[in-house]
């Protein structure tokens, strides 16, 4: 405890980043998860502006061609290059990710913390409300909202926001209630603060290493049901590109050409293994109890 | 006649628990029973008692923190439980606290400007720029940090000095009253001393007004003028400091006292070692609330409860053979 002072590692709770990045780099995890990541937005970035091939010209002569000089992970069963398409399918993946973490974690923020600090019946109403959601599987609320407003992107990325809005409810309340029962909050009541102010100045600045956290582990979670959904059909429509419809279309030819139904696969794989990587990474660097023991 | 600057009358707090079967009737906890105490300007009232007793639960009442279930609270002469939302807050500058965790008390992410400010800018929105600034640097000052110590954050600093600027976060808006509850229970015995004495400056130079909450007799003894010791809820006994120590009537203050442990020989001690633990916080039980582990206990003791009486000037216990 003495040397936290010299030592800007041993930083003490909740301080200010203070080497950071130099933490941040010792760590192995968030390194491998972090360039994983990174490897998935640089290809939507750099498909937006080039791809090898276009991700949507069929030429059916070229069909299902192995890995070559041209077509680097080979073609499809319409002669599309599967490169470019894994490429432009990082697009969807991110857009559907990030509109669906941002939407659920704004309202699920909102309302988690709204339930912290009137406690009460209105606790007890958004709880509930989030049990409800949670008593269904995800693919499921997903598939019944779709089913309801008809199959397309846009509602995919809606039926996984609204399945976010209570993760993020339950657990803002969960650390914002423990947040509430600190002393300096007891302190900021002494010196006359309002629930409001409380809630904006202590308990949302000492609750945001968890929402990053949560958020980086939906995103994950969000790219995986969106393949999910567009394998089953009701996520993003031909001739948008993917990964979770390249898949179920590759289903056909596995016998004939099982590379296909990997590259998609592997694309999923390593982008969700990224987040969660780069999510518990983050966790570590951000709980200052964990920084002090590195 | 001397201004009053705190004065609680039959103050209780019960806390329901959450029931543990549907069909049982959930249980009570008496946490405060009926507490009557006051200070006068510029005196400081020690509350000595073992954890449970009610101690934290009197502090937060006192502070408005909580609302009690029955009794009133007044500081300055105005019932707080009588103030609209606003007039509370602006009264909340006259009342200040000191928390007992410096490591919990202060926001990890608020530099010391922010912490000591913060009373200020809740109570005083119209004192900004280089006034409040003012302010906070004469609250630092007062207890002993320097004007480089105001862009740190709190784990920066020793145990002592966290203690010390949640002193100056109480001081900021200069108040009549001072809730302390434990102000140094978490700290290095070194350091008790210092912050101690820093509190007994500041009560010379500002006149504040302490009700210092402790376990901690030596703490109590050093610090207050008054002593009031309470036993589940309930004040036992209240007194000055000096005939407290020197002639305790109530047979809890003999034991607490007795079990201060002293440098030294002197006098011989007789140990009477209290019997049991500290007894039963949900049910209110009929006759005195320590019979169960007094050492002078009698048939009557079991029957009747005793009232807090006048057993000398300025002296009251409740017990019947006080």
């Amino acid at each position: 405890m003495s040397t936290a002072a010299t030592d800007p590692d041993l930083a003490g709770d909740g301080a200010p980043p203070q080497g950071f990045i130099r933490r941040a780099m010792r760590h192995r995890a968030f390194v491998i998860g972090f360039a994983l990541t990174g490897g998935m937005v640089l290809s939507a970035l750099v498909s937006l502006l080039w791809t090898p091939h276009s991700p949507t010209e069929i030429i059916i002569a070229n069909r299902l061609k192995p890995p070559t000089a041209v077509h680097w992970l080979g073609t499809d069963q319409f002669g599309r290059d599967i490169l470019s398409m894994i490429m432009a399918g990082a697009q969807t993946s991110i857009v559907v990710g990030l509109i669906a973490v941002s939407l659920g974690g704004i309202f699920g923020l909102a309302l988690g913390l709204w339930a912290a600090a009137r406690r009460g019946w209105t606790e007890d109403l958004i709880m509930r409300l989030s049990d409800l959601t949670f008593a269904f599987p995800v693919i499921l609320i997903a598939i019944l909202l779709t089913a309801g407003w008809g199959p397309g992107i846009t509602n995919a990325i809606l039926a996984l926001g609204v399945i976010n809005i209570p993760i993020f409810a339950r657990l803002v309340r969960g650390t914002g209630i423990a947040m509430w029962e600190r002393e300096f909050v007891q302190a900021a009541r002494s010196a006359g603060k309002g629930r409001v102010r409380i809630t904006f100045e202590h308990i949302l600045p000492n609750i945001t290493s968890v929402v990053v956290v949560q958020a980086t582990i939906s995103f994950a979670i969000a790219i995986l049901a969106e393949a999910a959904l567009s394998y089953l059909g009701v996520g993003s429509q031909p001739p948008d590109p993917s990964w979770g419809r390249m898949l179920s279309e590759s289903q056909n030819f596995i016998f004939l050409s099982p590379l296909i139904a990997v590259w998609p696969g592997l694309a999923i794989v390593l982008s969700v293994l990224g987040l969660n990587l780069m999510g518990d990474g983050l966790r570590d660097l951000l709980d200052p109890r964990l920084a002090r023991q590195r | 006649m001397t201004e009053m600057v705190l004065r609680t009358e039959g103050l209780t707090r019960h806390y329901q628990l959450p029931r543990e079967s549907l069909f049982q009737t959930p249980e009570v906890v008496y946490a405060l029973n009926g507490v009557d105490l006051q200070i006068q300007r510029g005196r400081s009232l020690g509350i000595v008692g073992e954890s449970g007793c009610g101690k934290s639960t009197l502090a937060r009442l006192v502070m408005a923190l909580e609302t009690p279930t029955d009794g009133r609270v007044e500081v300055l002469g105005r019932d707080l439980a009588s103030l609209t939302a606003g007039q509370l807050r602006d009264a909340r500058r006259h009342f200040q606290m000191v928390f007992q965790d410096p490591y919990g008390s202060l926001d990890p992410r608020h530099t010391v400007r922010r912490i000591v400010g913060e009373t200020l800018d809740a109570l005083e929105p119209e004192t900004k720029g280089a006034a409040r600034e003012e302010r906070v640097l004469r609250a630092l000052e007062a207890v002993g940090l320097r004007r480089n110590d105001l862009g740190k954050y709190p784990h920066e600093f020793s145990g002592g000095q966290r203690q010390r600027i949640a002193i100056a976060r109480a001081l900021v808006t200069q108040p009549e009253l001072m809730v302390a509850d434990e102000p140094v229970s978490a700290l290095d015995v070194s350091v008790q001393a210092q912050v101690l004495n820093l509190m007994q400056d500041l009560q010379r130079e500002h006149g504040v007004t302490y009700m210092l909450i402790s376990h901690d007799l030596g703490v109590v003894d050093y610090v207050c003028d008054e002593v009031a010791v309470m036993y589940l809820g309930r004040v036992v006994e209240q007194t000055t400091r000096e005939r407290l120590f020197e002639a305790p009537a109530h047979p809890y203050t003999k034991a607490l006292l007795e079990a201060v442990p002293r440098v030294g020989g002197g006098r011989r001690r007789r140990r009477s070692v209290l019997q049991g633990g500290v007894g039963s916080q949900t049910h209110e039980a009929a006759g005195c609330p320590f019979a169960d582990r007094c050492p002078v206990a009698e048939l009557t003791c079991r029957e009747q409860s005793p009232v807090l009486r006048e057993i000398a000037p300025s002296h009251m216990a409740s017990c019947h053979f006080a």
